[in-house]
């Protein structure tokens, strides 16, 4: 039964990523103007002459005469056929050869921010809760607030500037120097995991705190319900019935956001990115938006909302596998 | 009767310490339930009987509640000497309960039969050992009785595995199917792996008694078993418990405020009001012949089915008072159609045996007070 749901929910991906991608696509479009519009005001500046026929002879070999469409269908069916994302203008090289290395490097990003989130909030939660109004609780409140009321790139800005004063060191990056432009190994991904904490502490500073809040409220509404009390009432310790009931009850929110958590955190990343020189798309979506590479943007945005549709797809899954509620009722 | 106490509650105490002040939950009750006997407590909401039945298993929640006084005993063997005792004099067995005298107090020194779980950690080992083995509970609400995430069989064989130590999972799991089947659950080795959502009201309840009966406690709480279900499950879930309490030989300390309910299933009846025992008798002692006005409001507030023609019901004058404003002096003196001015709202009465076995705290009949400690 759980076999044939995920089938389900994989089939209704077709029609969900090929609106994606419509969405996707018109949003590039949007802003006036194109990238050839800033190409020959780049050229005319720089004292360079360029005729009209020109412009339209680039026009035409960019396919950017044809009707909006055309040029969709074009866009989409090399990507799906040939995995040809298009040609980025700003940096003259394919699409696909730029976000092979910046793709994946989000994704790690991401998903370590996830699980340090997860990690954080859900015992910090508990606690809070088994704690209503201690000390400590109080403590993780004022974190919490601080952290959600704190901009990212802020704090990015904060801990590099402490980082550099006090301790001298410089925390951009997500490589060591010798290991930049050295291809994969098993060096390199040591030396990215010792950069990647600051990035994830400070991406997901945010998350974790927002979680905390909502595993707190969850598990005060869960702690006062019957069945903990009968848990009690049978004799079980105070760990055990709390990790197999309330705690268990309280993680279907914190599951079910998986899927919205991946937006935000690449969404906040952007900045935060910048801010601390790490190669993910973020920094490079901006630019492309900026200059109107419409391929190279089109094809970023694409990509992370086919990640988050999956990631939402990834949490329905966990829902319907954890809670008994869900499944018999969900899925029939 | 058989004088055969196993568990005896002496002047417990339970409050509940919170910003708008104390609140006196349970002040000063004391009882004895007998073995395999079924002690009914009967009143209002907020009159303090599941704050009783929660301090016997330590489950008030602390902070903000507390026992702040009282023994709650324990008494797993018989105590020789005290069958001689009997009931023909109760009028001592009442006195020695509220002065506590010696032989009394000298009983639990050295004696491990007894224990007094008023004394005990609420999360320590001692009374994890006892909940659910020796004493177990079924509460009002079937509906969240259970967690939601695992299943009913789940759940009754995580309370076998626990107290009986020497059953593997597959006996645990025998067990429990036979003990859902013994509560009346048809297709039990289906409903053993069925999730609480999917059972009705009724059938939860029977469930949750198979779970409460798994390791055949001694003393069973029922508090308010059958307030959240329809008339006709009632009926059959107190037949259900009154059956079960033949079979397994236990105590039942049966929770309600419901008159109908306890006139079936009590031995021995207990009326509380505002945190005391106000009138204490045998079943058929205190329905044919109440002696506190409190319960005789109690009685007369019931619609008699043979009364050719009822303008009203006759309810009892006012509303229980606010926890934090209780009248000075007898609690129930702001609503009593007795009330004596000038006595009632300047002393606490005592509770004294009127005849025996049969104990009101009313100035009516007393002469005895109890010291007024509030303002």
């Amino acid at each position: 039964m759980l076999a044939q749901y995920i089938g389900r929910r994989l089939l209704l991906l077709i029609p969900l990523l090929f609106i994606v991608s419509i969405i996707s696509f018109a949003l590039i479009q949007l802003p006036p103007g194109d990238i050839l519009n800033m190409e020959v005001l780049r050229l005319r500046s720089a004292g360079t002459q360029i005729s009209e026929e020109q412009v339209e002879a680039l026009r035409q070999l960019y396919g950017l005469d044809k009707s909006m469409p055309e040029q969709y269908w074009l866009w989409l069916s090399n990507i799906l056929l040939e995995g040809n994302f298009g040609t980025s203008f700003t940096y003259v090289k394919p699409v696909g050869e730029i976000l092979a290395a910046r793709v994946p490097l989000t994704a790690a990003v991401a998903i370590f921010t996830a699980l340090f989130v997860w990690i954080t909030a859900v015992p910090i939660g508990v606690y809070s809760a088994t704690h209503q109004y201690s000390l400590i609780d109080y403590f993780w409140t004022f974190i919490s607030f601080i952290g959600i009321a704190t901009p990212g790139f802020l704090l990015a800005l904060i801990f590099l500037w402490v980082a550099f004063v006090l301790f001298d060191i410089s925390a951009i990056g997500l490589f060591s120097q010798q290991y930049e432009t050295a291809p994969w190994s098993w060096a390199k991904f040591l030396d990215m995991l010792q950069h990647i904490w600051v990035p994830i502490v400070i991406i997901g500073m945010a998350g974790t705190a927002g979680l905390m809040r909502t595993m707190r409220g969850m598990m005060l509404d869960e702690l006062n319900k019957q069945y903990v009390i009968t848990a009690r009432s049978k004799g079980l310790t105070e760990i055990r019935l709390l990790v197999k009931y309330p705690v268990r009850t309280s993680l279907n929110p914190m599951i079910s956001t998986i899927g919205w958590m991946l937006p935000s955190i690449i969404s906040g990343e952007v900045l935060v990115s910048m801010v601390l020189n790490i190669p993910t798309t973020g920094p490079v979506l901006l630019q492309a938006l900026l200059n109107q590479d419409m391929f190279l943007a089109g094809s970023i945005v694409f990509i992370l909302s086919v990640l988050t549709v999956i990631g939402t797809l990834i949490s329905d899954i966990l829902l319907v596998w954890l809670d008994p509620r869900i499944r018999y009722e969900g899925m029939t | 009767m058989t004088q055969d106490a196993l568990l005896e509650i002496k002047n417990l105490k339970t409050y509940f310490h919170l910003q708008e002040g104390i609140v006196r939950a349970v002040d000063g009750v004391s009882f004895d339930i007998q073995r395999g006997q079924t002690l009914g407590i009967i009143g209002e909401s907020g009159c303090g009987k599941s704050v009783t039945a929660h301090s016997i298993l330590r489950l008030v929640p602390a902070p903000p509640g507390n026992i702040v006084q009282g023994e709650i005993l324990l008494h797993r063997q018989q105590v020789p000497w005290r069958a001689t005792v009997g009931r023909d004099n109760g009028n001592s067995a009442t006195v020695g309960r509220d002065n506590g005298n010696s032989a009394t107090v000298g009983r639990d020194n050295g004696n491990s039969a007894s224990v007094d779980l008023a004394q005990l950690d609420p999360r320590g080992a001692a009374i994890r050992a006892i909940r659910g083995a020796e004493i177990s509970m079924v509460f009002q609400e079937p509906m969240t009785s259970f967690g939601p995430m695992h299943t009913i069989g789940n759940q009754i064989i995580e309370s076998i595995l626990l107290h009986q130590a020497g059953m593997d999972k597959t006996e645990a799991r025998e067990l429990a199917i036979e003990n859902l089947r013994k509560v009346g659950i048809p297709r039990p080795t289906e409903i053993v792996d069925a999730y609480p959502h999917q059972l009705s009201g009724g059938m939860r309840q029977r469930a949750m008694i198979a779970m409460a009966l798994s390791c055949s406690p001694r003393l069973l709480i029922a508090d308010e078993p059958t307030t959240a279900l329809d008339v006709t499950i009632q009926a059959q879930i107190l037949e259900l418990l009154m059956a079960l309490q033949e079979e397994f030989g236990m105590a039942m300390m049966f929770i309600t405020h419901n008159l109908g309910v306890i006139a079936e299933v009590a031995d021995e009846v207990a009326v509380m009001y505002l945190g005391r025992i106000v009138e204490q008798a045998s079943v058929t002692k205190l329905f044919d012949n109440p002696q506190h006005p409190y319960t005789q409001g109690l009685l007369n507030s019931i619609p008699h089915i043979d009364e050719e023609k009822l303008p009203r019901l006759r309810a009892i004058e006012g509303v229980v008072p606010d926890p934090y404003e209780i009248p000075r002096g007898c609690a129930f003196s702001d609503r009593c159609p007795s009330f004596m001015p000038g006595r009632c709202d300047q002393a606490i009465p005592d509770l004294v045996a009127r005849e025996q076995g049969h104990l009101v705290r009313c100035f009516l009949y007393s002469e005895a007070e109890e010291k007024l400690t509030r303002i």
